[in-house]
């Protein structure tokens, strides 16, 4: 086909372009994410026993805040990744590095308070540091399959920060999941072991990017 | 054409407007074409594919553009990424043979390239359906109601089924469409 042809049968295919394409499509492919892994965990662990106790107090919401905001700042960095001319944008880094700022803060505050080495570590360590973040890093394969697919059906072309930024979102996702089961509430424990999953999930994403993103 | 008017032309697109995408499209061949002889050592095939390819490409994600942002990275950001995409499919077999086009008259090679982009080759490899709504509607000059009326179809399924004929027809350029076994190396 010569390429005037070719531009006369695009020109045929001219139908308005309903504004905010990029948003709903990886909305829609991450809420599908999203309600999978909920049923993985619903499947897999038990809802943590003193979750309607939790939901009163203010740290579990802090530590959904916390996991939201990395979920917040991969899905600002795809939203713009998925396009052709995207960049990472500094608002996704802010988010970050403000969520992560306040977490460490109160988690180096509480460990300042312990009565001692002991009391110490288990404010750090929990009961449950060996899985915490390997079981977000699991939570969040539904996700990631489908913030991955969102964004390889939209045009992106630096392949590994938009593989990173789809999984800083599918773990941030994951990790919220995660929090109906884990019952562990210091923020020394939040801000290593579930940030070393979420961004495990970043990782894999950017690993995943250059192989999987490339579109045609 | 400048950046401005350009850019004028993608949003008329974007809102429906046919014409404009089509000038739009007209203005940017050229620009693509020069880009890719730049990169490709000289207006060659593959270099015309690139263009097509790339054209395509700003056809079907133009619903990706951010009327906020100027329109001509966005157009760059794609043909460079076509340009990355063919060469890695390719592998090192057509850096070779690049070298040896490069020697070849400019002239020649454009116009041996253009004869070689035969419409019918790549109208073949597409399902039947899509081939007889291509043919009628862009080789015979049906309209789209009259193709309708032909194919005992609503106006919608035409416009679908075009639609579905021209990803389909990417997918096809995308493979290197006119090599008989539909691979261009690996």
């Amino acid at each position: 086909m010569n390429t005037d042809d070719l531009i006369a049968v695009l020109a045929d295919d001219v139908r308005p372009i309903r504004p905010g394409l990029v948003q709903r499509r990886l909305a829609s492919f991450a809420g599908a994410g999203l309600a999978a892994s909920v049923l993985l965990l619903l499947t897999w662990l038990p809802p943590r026993p003193d979750l309607m106790a939790a939901m009163g107090g203010a740290f579990f919401w802090e530590k959904g805040l916390y996991t939201l905001s990395f979920a917040l700042a991969g899905a600002l960095a795809v939203e713009r990744l998925a396009r052709p001319d995207g960049r990472t944008p500094a608002a996704a880094g802010r988010v970050l590095g403000l969520a992560v700022a306040l977490m460490a803060v109160a988690g180096v505050t509480g460990l300042a308070l312990a009565a001692g080495p002991a009391q110490r570590m288990a404010l750090w360590l929990g009961d449950s540091f060996q899985v915490c973040s390997l079981r977000i890093v699991v939570l969040s394969a539904p996700i990631l399959a489908m913030t991955l697919a969102a964004t390889r059906s939209l045009a992106p072309t630096r392949l590994r920060s938009a593989g990173a930024a789809a999984g800083l979102l599918a773990g941030g996702l994951s990790a919220t999941v995660y929090a109906l089961h884990c019952p562990e509430s210091t923020a020394a424990f939040v801000v290593t072991w579930y940030s070393l999953g979420m961004l495990a999930c970043g990782a894999i994403g950017a690993a995943l990017g250059p192989w999987i993103l490339r579109w045609r | 054409m400048t950046e401005t008017e350009l850019k004028a032309l993608m949003l008329a697109g974007l809102a429906g407007d046919a014409a404009s995408h089509a000038r739009l499209l007209a203005a940017l061949a050229p620009r693509l074409r020069a880009f890719f002889a730049r990169r490709m050592g000289g207006p060659t095939a593959e270099a015309e594919d690139l263009v097509q390819e790339t054209l395509l490409a700003i056809h079907l994600k133009r619903g990706l553009y951010d009327g906020s942002q100027p329109l001509t990275p966005w157009v760059q950001a794609i043909a460079r990424y076509k340009l990355i995409d063919a060469w890695r499919r390719t592998g090192g077999r057509r850096m070779d043979s690049l070298d040896e086009t490069e020697e070849l008259p400019a002239e020649d090679a454009s116009e041996a390239a253009m004869a070689r982009r035969d419409l019918g080759v790549l109208l073949d490899r597409l399902p039947k359906r899509q081939q007889a709504l291509l043919r009628d509607v862009r080789i015979e000059g049906l309209s789209m109601a009259e193709a309708a009326d032909r194919h005992g179809m609503s106006v919608a399924a035409v416009k679908v089924g075009l639609h579905r004929s021209l990803k389909a027809l990417q997918a096809l350029v995308g493979r290197g469409g006119s090599s008989p076994d539909g691979e261009a190396g690996s």
